[in-house]
Formats: C-alpha cells, structure tokens, sequence
C-alpha cells in the first residue's frame, strides 16, 4: 500500500468526510423526494391549502412552541402527519388527548409523561385545538 | 419498514461507533501519554482498530437514523438539535478514522497531539448529539 505522509493524509481524510457527508446528504434528499412526491400524489387539494391560525391564544402559541420542540419530526412541522397522523380537527376531547400525551402508544408513539408537565400537555391541547383544515 | 424498526435498529447501531471512537479516545491518549513504555505499541494498536471501526460503524447509524427521521437532514426542535452536533460528529470521525488508516501506528508526536485534540472535539460532539437523540426518546 502506498506510504501517506500526514499532509497527504490530512487532505484525504478532508476529502473522504466531505464525500461521507455528500453522500449522506445525497441519499437522504434523494429519498425524501421520492417519499415526499408519492405522498402528494394521494393528498386533496383543499388539504395542501389548509393553514395555521395567525391568531394563537397565549397557551396555544407556547403549546405550539411545544408541539415543534417534541411532537413535529413525526406528525410533520405543518401537523398534517409524517410518521404520525394527522392532527387537525381532531374529534377527540381534551381528556383522550392529555391521556394520549401523556400515555403515549404503545410501539407508535412514546409517552411523554416524564418529559410534560400538566401545564404543558394543556398548552400543548390548546394548540392542537387551533389546526383546522 | 416501520419507525419502531429503525428506531430499534437506530438505538442498537449507535452505540457502537459511541463506544468504540470514546474508546479509541481512551486508548490513543494513553499511549500517548505512555510514550516509551512497553504498554505504548498495544495502546496504539487498540485505538487504531476502535477509531476505524467505529468510523465504519457511523455509517450504519447515519442510515438507520436517517431512515427513522424520514430522511431529514435538519427537522425542527430537539431533531435539528441532535442533527446540529450529528452531521459535524459524523464528518469529524470519518476524517479521523480515513487520516489513522492512511498513517498507522507512525504518526508523529505533534501530528498524533493534533489528532487526539480533533477526536476530544469529535467526542464531546457525540455526546451532545447523543444527549438530543434520548431526549427525542425520553419516557419511552
């Protein structure tokens, strides 16, 4: 094998975690695409069209703060469900949602009783009340 | 495949490269410090192989754990927090682990010094990225 010195090795190992990260990175866009493209295809219109209320009471606004700090990388940043469902006009009432917080899913979706406090599983139901699509 | 199996295959893979780069960590600075001692060359030999094994582990945790987030490479809230100290970890341990296999057990003394003071960075940024990913995970 030929002899590096550590300049010669030093801009190999540059080169070889620059490609390491393109190719991460390639693989995951590449991927995403190919996820994100089918998805759309079987989603309404009207669905793609529906927004977040401007206009989020003090609890909802933190509880959003909440929902994107814990909850967003699997119902998606929008709440209209990646891994996770869909969580606009849930018709569930307060109770089964502050149970499903805290209880979780079992093999669906974590607990998050050690993680939220009552308060923040309020605020957190009080912006879950705001997605209407 | 479902969350739940990349989640378990995330959570078995990256341990791996976390204790093997820690160890290498361990290992290197011994026979570093160990310079001259009969000890040296085995320390030497023990860290060459964990940081190489661990660079080639990486790659298997980077996919699981691509594959668990649905291929974001950013996300929001505690999964971009993980992904901040991930992607710099990753990039550092691969360069570590391809300058190691390039140079062996020769480097020099100031060359090998540079290089344990890249893998304690690499580390603490691996212990950042591993303290977002379980509070993703806490209380499940």
């Amino acid at each position: 094998m030929k002899t590096f010195n550590e300049r010669q090795a030093l801009v190999a190992a540059v080169s070889t975690s620059a490609l390491a990260l393109v190719a991460a990175f390639g693989v995951a866009w590449a991927m995403r695409a190919a996820s994100v493209s089918s998805r759309l295809a079987d989603v309404p219109g009207n669905a793609q069209a529906a927004t977040v209320s401007q206009n989020l009471t003090a609890d909802a606004a933190q509880g959003r703060h909440l929902f994107l700090m814990n909850c967003a990388h699997c119902h998606a940043d929008d709440a209209h469900g990646d891994e996770g469902p869909d969580l606009y006009d849930l018709r569930k009432s307060d109770e089964r949602i502050r149970r499903q917080i805290i209880d979780g899913v079992k093999g669906e979706m974590p607990s998050f009783a050690k993680k939220l406090g009552e308060a923040e599983v309020r605020q957190l139901t009080a912006y879950l009340r705001t997605l209407h699509g | 495949m479902n969350s739940v199996f990349w989640s378990r295959a995330h959570g078995g893979l990256t341990h791996f490269p976390i204790a093997l780069v820690m160890g290498a960590m361990l290992f290197d600075t011994l026979g570093f410090f160990l310079r001259g001692s009969s000890r040296q060359g085995e320390f030497s030999v023990i860290g060459y192989w964990l940081i190489i094994l661990g660079a080639l582990g990486s790659l298997g945790a980077v996919f699981t754990g691509l594959a668990l987030s649905k291929w974001k490479i950013g996300g929001t809230g505690l999964l971009l927090r993980h992904h901040l100290f991930v992607w710099p970890a990753f990039a550092l341990i691969i360069g570590l682990g391809t300058w190691r296999f390039l140079i062996g057990n020769r480097p020099t003394h100031h060359g090998f010094a540079i290089y344990l003071s890249v893998m304690a960075i690499a580390c603490a940024l691996i212990g950042a990225a591993g303290f977002f990913g379980g509070e993703i995970l806490l209380g499940q």
